[in-house]
């Protein structure tokens, strides 16, 4: 099951090795990146791969001190459904 | 010895000191109120010892004996302190002896601001004598990390760390600092200009989920408050204690919310999970609402996650929203501060029957001492349960980590979570002596007690030698089975009892080690021993290592086996 995100990010030394850590630690591959640096921020682009709920995955990018904003794009219906609820509590 | 032998200077003091890098560094910690830090110079942190040596005020300095004593001594300071803990290190080994007790720090959620020095920034990337990726080495083990390249961001980059690690979830940040970044001159802005970002939990209570949280409460039949060591993190013990006695329902703790409730008061469960109390489990298990306050459905507490508490809905409180569904889906989910939530959810509920029944259960599968066994050695569980009536609600217990750690977290009954200062998430053997050092020295007066085991005691037997310079009076308590004695008992149980690489019946004399640093030891055996034992813990003025040679075979109860239920506990086989 495939996930889409798109973020903005600080471009802090290691923001996007923090971006990429996050990922595969918590059991997602990335399938595909597009990173640009514009305005003083990296905007990313990422489709992760992973079995895990990607609500989850979305809740550890955001808590990422460099990540300032973060949305869900195209995600399976039960993805948008799990950030819908969190984001919602 | 005096602790500024540390930081004299064998050049005479000059009245203004030079104002670089490493003077902002103890400004600004200054600053923050901060009086004592622990470390361990080496070539790349050098500019910053030096500051402290021409510096005519200084913050208190400590030397240890490994850079992992100095992190797990500023972890210590801050878990029983409740405040910021500061540890400093050079860059290469210095860097990487600290990153165990950093781990544990981010594990539990400890405050911690870990200053190490680096190459110059023209050497960085060039494999430099002593250079490691100090950034890429703690990313996974911080809240966050720094490497400063330019002494105009030092200020900036140290406000923002200390401010991260201590808000939201506390954590460890980590800031790396070149040595010409050190050296480089400097000024300090008026720290008031410096602006603060906040991580991303909610700030306004969510008025629609605590209507629906109060509907739970209202409705449950059997509920049941998990509590762990947000409680205490978020300076949330008063507010918990006052929640509990207004609604009236059952509570269980993590490791590290043990103490939360009195040991003695009757709503108090005790401990769940792997080695918890039976009527804390079956509770849990039998429960149709799980209030989850400060806790995050660790797998030592849950056991295999699919049979935890199956019939229960479930209301989570937390300050970090990445908590809430991580592995458990909440019914609902209250992020934020407990001091606001937990007074508006104070209802009083009507669950006799079921209090009734979890009182009950708490005196016949509560903990309760086994039978006494003069034959046995040395009586741990007995020792631990006495010597925490009579030792007094403010002592300090550092524990390390195994065997030992559980009985002391089942049988010494703790008024406040901030007494018990135990190695959680990361579980890290050496925790408990350095841990111990950083506590007496966040409070000079009280009662500080490592309990160790002989294989944790020495992982930082070392720092025996901190203690002896600074004159502190921890007590060891070393409960010396000569096994790595949780390894062994899995072994037994879980490995068809084939033992190996856990025996040390070639342990030192570690009354001797003691008193080759200097400091006073004492051998008790056997059970007749104990009331001396007590004594000498209690009684003697200094730092004193009790050594206590215990049945090789003791083991913990109840178990619950890797990848089983909480159900499925196996309780010691008494016949
Ligand atoms: C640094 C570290 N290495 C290994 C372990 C695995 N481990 C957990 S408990 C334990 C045995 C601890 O022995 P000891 O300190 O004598 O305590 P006992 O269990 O005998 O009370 C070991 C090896 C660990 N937790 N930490
Ligand atoms: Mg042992």
């Amino acid at each position: 099951m495939s996930h889409q995100f798109q973020l903005f990010a600080r471009p802090a030394e290691g923001s996007l090795e923090r971006i990429l850590r996050t990922v595969r630690a918590r059991g997602f591959e990335v399938q595909d990146m597009n990173v640009r640096l514009e305005g003083g921020r990296y905007h990313v682009r990422l489709r992760v791969a992973g079995r895990r709920d990607p609500g989850m995955l979305a809740r550890q990018l955001e808590k990422l001190w460099d990540v300032e904003h973060l949305a869900a794009l195209q995600a399976a219906p039960e993805a948008r459904e799990s950030l819908g609820r969190v984001s919602a509590a | 010895m005096p602790a500024d032998a540390d930081t004299a200077s064998p050049h005479p003091m000059s009245d203004s000191p030079t104002r670089n890098g490493a003077w902002v560094v103890l400004e600004v910690l200054k600053r923050h109120r901060v009086e004592t830090v622990f470390g361990y110079p080496g070539g790349a942190i050098m500019p910053l010892y030096d500051a402290m040596a021409q510096d005519a005020a200084p913050i208190r300095h400590i030397l240890t004996r490994h850079e992992q004593g100095a992190a797990f001594a500023a972890n210590g300071h801050a878990r029983a302190s409740g405040r910021l803990g500061v540890c400093i290190a050079t860059s290469g080994p210095g860097a990487t002896n600290l990153i165990t007790a950093v781990a544990d720090a981010h594990m539990d959620s400890i405050p911690l601001l870990v200053i190490t020095g680096q190459v110059p920034t023209g050497l960085l990337g060039t494999d430099a004598f002593q250079e490691t990726d100090v950034l890429g080495l703690t990313l996974p083990i911080t809240k966050h990390s720094y490497l400063v390249r330019h002494v105009d961001d030092l200020e900036a980059v140290l406000e923002e760390a200390i401010h991260l690690a201590q808000e939201g979830r506390p954590g460890p940040v980590w800031v790396d600092i070149p040595k010409d970044v050190q050296l480089a001159p400097a000024q300090l802005s008026s720290g008031s200009a410096l602006g603060h970002r906040t991580s991303g939990e909610a700030e306004t209570p969510d008025e629609a989920a605590l209507a629906r949280a109060l509907d739970l409460l209202g409705a449950a039949r059997r509920p049941v408050i998990y509590a762990g060591g947000g409680v205490a993190l978020g300076h949330g013990v008063a507010a918990f204690r006052d929640f509990v006695a207004r609604t009236g329902a059952p509570v269980v703790t993590t490791l590290k919310g043990v103490g939360l409730l009195p040991p003695d008061d009757p709503l108090n469960l005790g401990m769940l999970g792997m080695h918890g109390a039976p009527c804390a489990n079956r509770a849990v298990q039998a429960s149709d609402l799980l209030l989850v306050v400060g806790a995050r459905f660790d797998d030592r507490a849950t056991g295999r996650l699919a049979a935890f508490a199956p019939d229960a809905r479930v209301i989570h409180l937390d300050v970090d929203a990445a908590e809430m569904a991580k592995l458990r889906a909440p019914e609902v989910a209250l992020v934020g501060d407990l001091n606001q939530w937990l007074p508006r959810l104070a209802l009083p509920l009507s669950i006799d029957d079921w209090r009734e029944r979890c009182a009950r259960s708490r005196r016949t599968e509560g903990f309760r001492l086994p039978p006494e066994r003069p034959e046995g050695g040395f009586p741990a569980l007995r020792f631990l349960d006495a010597l925490s009536r009579r030792a007094g609600d403010q002592t300090y217990v550092a524990c390390d980590v195994g065997q030992h750690q559980m009985w002391v977290a089942q049988y010494y009954g703790f008024h406040h979570p901030r007494r018990h200062l135990t190695s959680g998430g990361l579980g890290a053997m050496g925790f408990g002596l350095p841990a111990a050092i950083g506590a007496q020295l966040a409070h000079p007066d009280a009662r500080v007690i490592n309990v160790s085991g002989d294989g944790s005691f020495m992982m930082n037997v070392q720092e025996l030698a901190t203690l002896g310079r600074y004159g502190l009076p921890v007590k060891i308590v070393l409960f010396d089975n000569q096994y790595l004695g949780m390894v062994r008992q899995q072994q037994e149980l879980f490995y068809e009892g084939r033992l190996s690489s856990v025996d040390l019946s070639d342990n030192p004399d570690f009354v001797q080690v003691a008193r080759a640093f200097g400091i006073p030891a004492r051998r008790f055996e056997g059970a007749d021993a104990m009331e001396a034992a007590i004594r000498a813990c209690l009684e003697t003025p200094g730092p004193l290592l009790l050594h206590l040679p215990i049945e090789r075979e003791q083991n913990v109860w109840p178990i619950v086996g890797p990848g089983m239920s909480n159900d499925q506990m196996i309780q010691e086989d008494v016949a």
